[in-house]
């Protein structure tokens, strides 16, 4: 007993125990808390040292900034908080327990007269008649009462809410038990694994089989929370820790079937929800288990839960027609892809990279409110986003839309593009023939490519020119169409523009630009003109529909000058295959952290709202025969709180035994 | 003075005639709900329901003026979704009702709601300036009516997302713009309780600023931002867990916001007493340095104690929506630091005795702490939580 109190008094024990040592490690944990939030946790190494520098990010990754909530410093502060708290209870445990069990009922009468809740009276009745009458009135009010009776005088202690220091027991166990759940479930193990070298993230994306062993984690693992995606109609038999700049695939010890994933989405194009049909195998069962898994209702099957999480492209079949921009021929070039896939082509033009990224089954954009199909939103359809990257490792982004798309009644075959993440997308709107298809277009661009067309269409048209003058004049600017045709396929209106602005004086430019454009259009209508008399599409004049077309193939075929690789690519067929996203974990902590929990919602009200209070009442006889009683009250905070209760008990006693003197005190 | 003990004995005390019929009325109000829509509901909600009806029933018992209040705001929500029904149930025919139009539509009567906190706060200043008993008294009665339309707003606006398309139906506590309103008609009750209880009317302005505030914020997302469209759910969100887990979350935010209000005449009465201007009129006008630390302390364990079961219904909600029950999401990591915040708030507090300047001060820091929380990591941070993205 006394070892113990000496412990108690250790200062060791003292100082860990002490409010402000404990005060002061919430803060660090605060502090520590918040650079977790405003440093973005657990990404790809490169893009820390793309933001900090090599410098910096050596710096910070020394200090576990990355990971912070596993820091070997951050768990420090944890444990420190812990062995604090530990403290803390264990020094006043005692004496919290002695204060709860204890009636204090060895009070002398001038300490009871002296208390700020004080009062004395006579009365005529006799000691046992008060002691009974007291007693009734004080277990009413709802005090515990112990009787201490010594010689004449009886002394009546009394207290209530005591359980008021449960709640400190209760918030601060609470707190160690919660941690120690959550240590549990923690990858504090891997990371004293990893430095005793038992385990080592792999950093590389690969197949399962050429990953490094030491990332294997076996499937007795007690704890863990991870991720798979699995492809429609595949199996998993593992998952995917994140652990530091890496992952670790942690080995399962059943298989999860994805049998058929099913996304909702509502008008607005938004997902609404979307679940999994799977098939759980285990050995151990007699038959595998069926279950559909959605957010917010995860399967349960041992200690492992099974979780939606997300969901993605499962590689897609999709065949693909690469149109050539740049060829005089019209004949695309079929090629089959997968997502995820990455696929080469060789042109002419150079060795491209197509990396296939994503295909999305649904484009949902807002309509404005005016809109005059009265609906709010329209879905364009799916889509393919992939990258095309030349042999220098350039990319260009693209978005192709699978179907084709109607604008103001005319149908456009639609690609967005762009050459860095941070512009946004540029649309490029191929306008469509009769038959919906891209063979007009490619047709006329062909012949907009091939200078020999030109030529001989300006040939022609010198020929049918009667006026010698006028024949002049033609001959003279052929040369110059041509160039100009050329500098348009080539570089845009952007390009004649920048001739322009290079040669002519700033006043002149606009009047120029415009002569130009004139001439530009002249030598590709006649390119037009002459196409559609080839393919005798043209009555005597033509149709408006076929000059909008002109003027659309025109306006792409200006765009093609920064669409990037002369290629164009459409999608003719996509069998669409998702991959449903799923979480696994196995957590024998979290019902240690729950009961942690309710301890500390029990105790936070038993601290906030049971009143510890205590009461005396004294009876003791009078020197002229009456019997005197002193009553006094004490509240553990605050005496101010107990007044009301204190008058409301003075009052029923001294009308219960019709008092004959009175005498206040404070 | 008052205190909690005899708060709780006098919700034990044998109820009144009146409080019988209280009783009653959520009874039959239950069971009618439950008639009603208990065919859509799953076990969980059933007992969020009944949970509701026993938790409001002993809140009436406890606090005899949310009788008035609940009673008064039935009757508008029930006008608000009976003048739809009137009109065939479609939502765009809001516009046909003068009714719907300039008072019980969600829009409008939260537009109510937004001009006579506004109101309230301008007429409490008013009648501390003036020391007008009076006027003090239609601040209170404002603020009630806001409170009262607030409510009424959020009510049919829950039938309104019905009314929009049955896809996108759930309790309007899901965005941004709708635990603003929340957190205004929050705190604007948690403030009457604490005027009734503490008998003084002169921090009404102060509690109301904030709210205010909110009010501007509502506004500017009305106005600036069309947020204040019913949007449907994601996924992660369609979960009985929304239904106590975001409110338990704003009656913390709210009375957070509450003492760090009550800390500015805290300190500026501190400031008069400490400088010796023993004639300065205010000091008469504003209650007691003690009373308003009682109010601060009681405020703040009162939110700690919801904002602990808050944290931890969230908790519970992620490890079921998200596969954990903690995942040091910025959400979830600056709740917990607001949490350590009012922690120590309370321990300095409770074992050191501390009051004064020095808390009052830390009370008002608080408010930036639980502001980041609510807001700021929705403006700067991203992560599991960004349901609220500005």
């Amino acid at each position: 007993m006394e070892n113990k109190a000496r412990l108690r008094h250790n200062p060791i024990i003292v100082f860990l125990g002490s409010m402000n040592l404990a005060i002061a490690l919430l803060v660090m944990l605060a502090i520590a808390s918040v650079i977790g939030t405003v440093l973005k946790q657990n990404e790809a190494y490169a893009s820390y040292v793309i933001k900090f520098g090599p410098f910096w990010f050596e710096v910070f990754r020394n200090l576990e900034l990355y990971d912070v909530y596993s820091a070997i410093w951050f768990l420090s502060v944890l444990a420190f908080l812990l062995a604090s708290i530990s403290a803390c209870v264990w020094r006043n445990g005692g004496h919290f327990v002695r204060d709860m069990v204890n009636f204090q009922e060895h009070q002398h009468a001038t300490q009871l007269t002296k208390a700020t809740l004080s009062t004395q009276w006579h009365t005529t009745k006799s000691i046992s008649e008060t002691q009974t009458i007291a007693a009734q009135t004080l277990t009413q009010a709802g005090f515990k009462l112990k009787t201490n009776t010594k010689e004449h005088q009886i002394l009546l202690a009394g207290k209530k809410g005591s359980l008021h220091r449960m709640g400190y027991f209760f918030t601060h166990i609470a707190i160690i038990v919660i941690c120690l759940g959550a240590l549990l479930d923690s990858n504090l193990k891997f990371k004293f694994r990893e430095w005793a070298g038992y385990v080592e993230p792999e950093t590389r994306s690969l197949a399962l089989k050429d990953v490094n062993p030491k990332a294997n984690i076996s499937a007795d693992n007690f704890a863990f929370r991870g991720s798979v995606n699995i492809p429609e109609g595949k199996r998993a038999d593992v998952v995917f820790l994140t652990f530091k700049d890496g992952y670790l695939v942690q080995k399962l010890p059943f298989q999860v079937q994805v049998i058929d994933f099913r996304v909702e989405h509502y008008d607005t194009g938004m997902p609404k929800s979307f679940e999994s049909d799977i098939l759980l195998i285990d050995d151990a069962l007699p038959e595998p288990i069926k279950a559909t898994l959605s957010v917010n209702k995860p399967l349960i099957y041992k200690d492992y839960a099974i979780y939606q999480s997300s969901f993605g492209d499962g590689g897609s079949q999709l065949t693909l027609n690469a149109w050539p921009l740049l060829a005089q021929t019209t004949t695309p070039t079929t090629l089959n892809g997968e997502i995820h896939l990455p696929l080469s082509v060789n042109t002419p033009a150079g060795d491209y990279k197509i990396e296939l990224d994503d295909y999305k089954t649904n484009n949902v954009i807002p309509l404005p409110d005016n809109d005059p199909s009265g609906r709010k939103h329209k879905n364009l359809g799916p889509s393919v986003q992939f990258k095309v990257r030349d042999s220098a490792g350039q990319a260009v982004e693209y978005e192709n839309y699978v179907t084709a798309i109607d604008r103001n009644g005319h149908w456009y075959q639609v690609s967005k593009y762009r050459h860095s993440m941070a512009e946004p997308f540029e649309f490029l709107m191929i306008p469509l023939d009769d038959a919906l298809s891209m063979k007009s277009f490619m047709n006329f661009l062909a012949k907009v490519n091939d200078r020999q067309a030109l030529n001989a269409v300006l040939d022609a048209s010198i020929a049918q020119e009667t006026d010698t003058a006028k024949r002049e004049e033609l001959m003279t600017q052929k040369k110059f169409m041509q160039q100009l045709v050329n500098l348009f396929r080539m570089r845009g209106f952007e390009g004649i523009q920048g001739y322009i602005e290079q040669a002519v004086a700033p006043e002149k430019r606009e009047q120029m630009m415009q002569q130009y454009v004139e001439i530009l259009t002249v030598a590709l209508q006649g390119i037009y003109i002459s196409e559609l008399e080839k393919q005798q599409k043209i009555q005597q004049e033509i149709s408006e529909d076929q000059r909008r077309f002109f003027a659309d193939s025109i306006e792409a075929i200006s765009q093609l000058a920064n669409y990037g690789p002369p290629m164009l690519f459409e999608v003719t067929r996509v069998e669409s295959r998702e991959s449903s996203g799923l979480q696994i974990t196995k957590s024998p902590g979290k019902n240690v952290v729950y009961l942690g929990s309710f301890l500390l919602v029990l105790g936070v009200f038993l601290l906030f709202y049971v009143r510890p209070q205590r009461i005396w009442c004294m009876i003791l006889p009078a020197q002229d025969g009456h019997t005197e009683i002193i009553l006094a009250g004490k509240d553990a905070k605050n005496d101010a709180m107990m007044q009301p209760l204190f008058s409301t008990i003075t009052q029923q006693l001294q009308s219960a035994t019709s008092p004959v003197e009175e005498h206040h005190h404070a | 003075m008052h205190n909690y003990a005899s708060t709780s004995e006098m919700s034990l005390a044998p109820t009144s005639r009146k409080g019988m019929l209280w009783i009653i009325g959520i009874f039959m109000l239950t069971l009618a709900t439950w008639s009603q829509y208990g065919s859509i509901m799953d076990n969980f909600e059933l007992g969020i329901l009944v949970g509701s009806g026993i938790g409001l029933a002993a809140l009436g018992l406890a606090w005899k003026s949310v009788q008035t209040l609940f009673t008064i705001v039935l009757l508008m929500t029930i006008a608000g979704i009976a003048s739809y029904a009137g009109l065939g149930d479609v939502y765009a025919n809001a516009e046909k009702s003068f009714f719907l139009k300039f008072l019980l539509s969600s829009q409008s009567a939260i537009m109510w709601m937004n001009v006579l906190f506004v109101l309230a706060m301008a007429t409490y200043f008013f009648a501390l300036w003036r020391s007008s008993e009076f006027s003090a008294k239609v601040a209170t009665g404002l603020t009630w009516s806001g409170v009262a339309f607030g409510l009424t707003g959020l009510g049919v606006r829950w039938r309104e997302s019905y009314l929009i398309n049955p896809d996108y139906g759930h309790i309007p506590v899901s965005n941004l713009y709708e635990v603003f309103v929340l957190f205004a008609i929050i705190t604007a009750v948690l403030y009457l309780y604490y005027e009734q209880k503490s008998r003084t009317r002169a921090l009404g302005g102060f509690v109301l600023a904030v709210i205010s505030a909110a009010v501007m914020f509502i506004l500017w997302y009305t106005f600036g931002r069309d947020a204040n469209a019913i949007q449907p759910l994601v996924p992660a969100l369609k979960s009985y867990w929304m239904k106590i887990h975001v409110p338990a979350n704003f009656v913390g935010y709210g009375t957070f916001a509450l003492a760090a209000m009550i800390a500015i005449p805290y300190l500026w009465r501190n400031k008069l007493e400490t400088s010796g201007k023993t004639d300065s009129p205010w000091l008469q006008r504003l209650p007691s340095l003690a009373v308003m630390d009682d109010i601060m302390y009681k405020a703040i364990a009162l939110g700690f104690a919801f904002f602990t079961i808050a944290t931890i219904l969230g908790a519970m909600w992620a490890a079921e929506a998200w596969g954990g029950y903690w995942s040091w999401d910025p959400k979830e990591t600056w709740a917990l630091i607001v949490w350590l915040n009012y922690a120590a708030w309370l321990h300095f507090k409770m074992s050191k005795g501390w009051q004064g300047a020095a808390m009052a001060w830390w009370a008002l820091i608080g408010l930036v702490v639980t502001t980041f929380a609510f807001l700021g990591v929705n403006m700067f941070l991203s992560g599991l939580h960004s349901y609220g993205t500005l």
